[in-house]
């Protein structure tokens, strides 16, 4: 456990901050684009991955209102964990209440109510490069962005077609900013991907270990890549709805009964079930 | 070393400066929308306040800038910041303190750093502080960040220096990046793909 009293506000030291600061001033102008940044080593467990958290830590104050979301679970260890720190380092209050939150952090979902304009979504990446697949060589990707010479990628997913009839990348399924980057939506469900065009919100996204930062302001064009003649396609749940509070229209987490061998279904979005729950129940003064 | 400067202004390095950043994150991440950081800015007495509370928010000894025409304030900037300063062609930051001619400013927009293909990022950042943003101009603003179109009434000094700037034609995603300020704190962000409509578009 960190000892608060001999950090700074938001643990990062000021010239780490501003460093951040100005990586995400550029990226909002440059959506879609990778722009690096001196990654710094955080007090928390490597696997998670600590882009997410320096962002968090450099645009956060003592009025704002912080959710942390991991597969979305506000109660994962990971969640968990990372609410402890920025709660200790910073003072802010945190909520589980979507609509509540001024920032939310998040790997894996974008949360199923849609964020506002006065909200940000911090995105967790563990690889943001999308070429990567394509190409190992990070210098070779750089031109690659460089030039908009995304042949190779196109090819990939048109293999990736042939061979299984479909395409069949499930996650972290490249988009298209404002018809410029190909870029990585992180490791979200291709269900969320729609969630990233012309949205009211702002997201930020990090990747500690790659040393990475890129974002996509309010109402910029993202389009998933797809072929003409093959739409894009997302998860499909239709039919499916949550067994606790009857959602449809959500991204949904299959469950097997193992009594029955039935597969039941539970919204993903733990948040946004306990919340819809709440209200059936008629507790519309319910505290998180 | 700066923290004993903080006790020759008011301004808090740590808590106004993230104040300042949200207001300047969502004023680039929403080109047309006026935000305000008056409450920052008056922490200053000199005359071109909001440049310095910008400058304490972004500036540090790991980036340069150029100040136009304004030794005093060069200095003070450097005093607070450590920033050191560079020619125009070099800075990541350019200030304008006074509101330039058309020719004057051109040679500004033209010469600062556009950055690479390569490293787009690698481009001025021109923060120009004006009488007053609002104004009696009829702007319409698109691109991200902007839904459909955004007409926000600007000086004619702001359309101006936004008109010539995309007049300059520089090929995404190089490009420079603009933040208005003005004597009420107000901030006005318009980076480089913001682009003003053509009338009935
Ligand atoms: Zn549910």
């Amino acid at each position: 456990m960190i000892d608060t009293k001999h950090y700074n506000f938001a643990f990062l030291d000021e010239g780490s901050k501003r460093e951040i600061r100005r990586s995400i001033l550029k990226a909002v102008a440059i959506p879609g684009y990778q722009v690096p940044f001196g990654s710094r080593e955080l007090p928390i467990g490597r696997g998670w991955g600590t882009g997410g958290i320096q962002i968090t830590l450099s645009i956060i104050g003592k009025e704002d209102v912080l959710k942390v979301i991991d597969q979305g679970s506000d109660e994962s260890v990971n969640a968990v964990n990372i609410k402890k720190m920025v709660e200790e380092c910073t003072g802010v209050e945190i909520t589980t209440d979507s609509e509540k939150a001024t920032i939310i952090q998040s790997r894996h979902r974008i949360p199923e109510i849609p964020m506002r304009n006065d909200q940000i979504l911090v995105l967790q990446v563990p690889t943001p490069e999308p070429l990567r697949i394509v190409e190992p060589k990070e210098s070779v990707t750089k031109q690659m962005h460089a030039e908009a010479e995304y042949s190779g990628m196109w090819l990939s997913l048109f293999e990736d077609l042939t061979l299984y009839d479909k395409i069949s990348i499930s996650s972290e399924y490249p988009t298209m900013v404002e018809n410029r980057y190909i870029m990585n939506p992180s490791p979200i469900p291709r269900y969320d991907n729609r969630k990233l065009n012309d949205s009211e919100t702002l997201y930020l996204f990090g990747a500690g270990r790659e040393k990475k930062i890129y974002a996509i302001p309010p109402h910029t064009k993202v389009e998933s890549l797809f072929f003409d003649d093959v739409p894009f396609e997302t998860e499909n749940f239709e039919g499916k709805s949550c067994r606790l509070c009857g959602a449809t229209g959500v991204f949904l987490d299959e469950i097997v009964d193992e009594a029955t061998g039935e597969k039941v279904y539970e919204c993903n979005d733990t948040g946004f079930c306990k919340g819809r729950r709440d209200r059936q129940h008629g507790n519309t003064n319910f505290k998180n | 070393m700066v923290s004993e400067m903080n006790l020759a202004y008011q301004f808090d390095f740590v808590y106004d400066g993230q104040k300042i950043f949200r207001e300047l994150l969502s004023a680039v991440a929403n080109p047309g929308m006026i935000k305000n950081i008056s409450n920052e800015v008056e922490k200053f007495q000199q005359a071109y306040a909001p440049l310095l509370a910008i400058g304490c928010t972004l500036l540090d000894n790991e980036e340069k800038m150029y100040v136009e025409k304004n030794p005093k304030l060069a200095a003070e900037l450097h005093n607070l910041t450590l920033c050191g300063e560079t020619k125009l062609d070099q800075a990541d930051y350019i200030f304008l303190s006074a509101e330039l001619n058309y020719g004057s400013l051109e040679e500004v927009l033209r010469n600062v750093k556009h950055g690479t293909y390569a490293d787009p990022h690698q481009s001025a950042t021109v923060i120009l502080l004006c009488s007053s943003i609002d104004g009696a101009e009829q702007l319409n603003l698109c691109g991200p960040g902007v839904k459909d179109m955004k007409t926000v009434w600007v000086s004619s000094y702001v359309k101006k220096v936004i008109t010539l700037r995309n007049s300059l034609q520089i090929e995404y995603p190089l490009g420079t990046d603009l933040v208005f300020t003005d004597q009420a704190g107000n901030l006005l962000g318009i980076p480089r793909l913001t682009k003003i409509a053509e009338q009935g578009a």
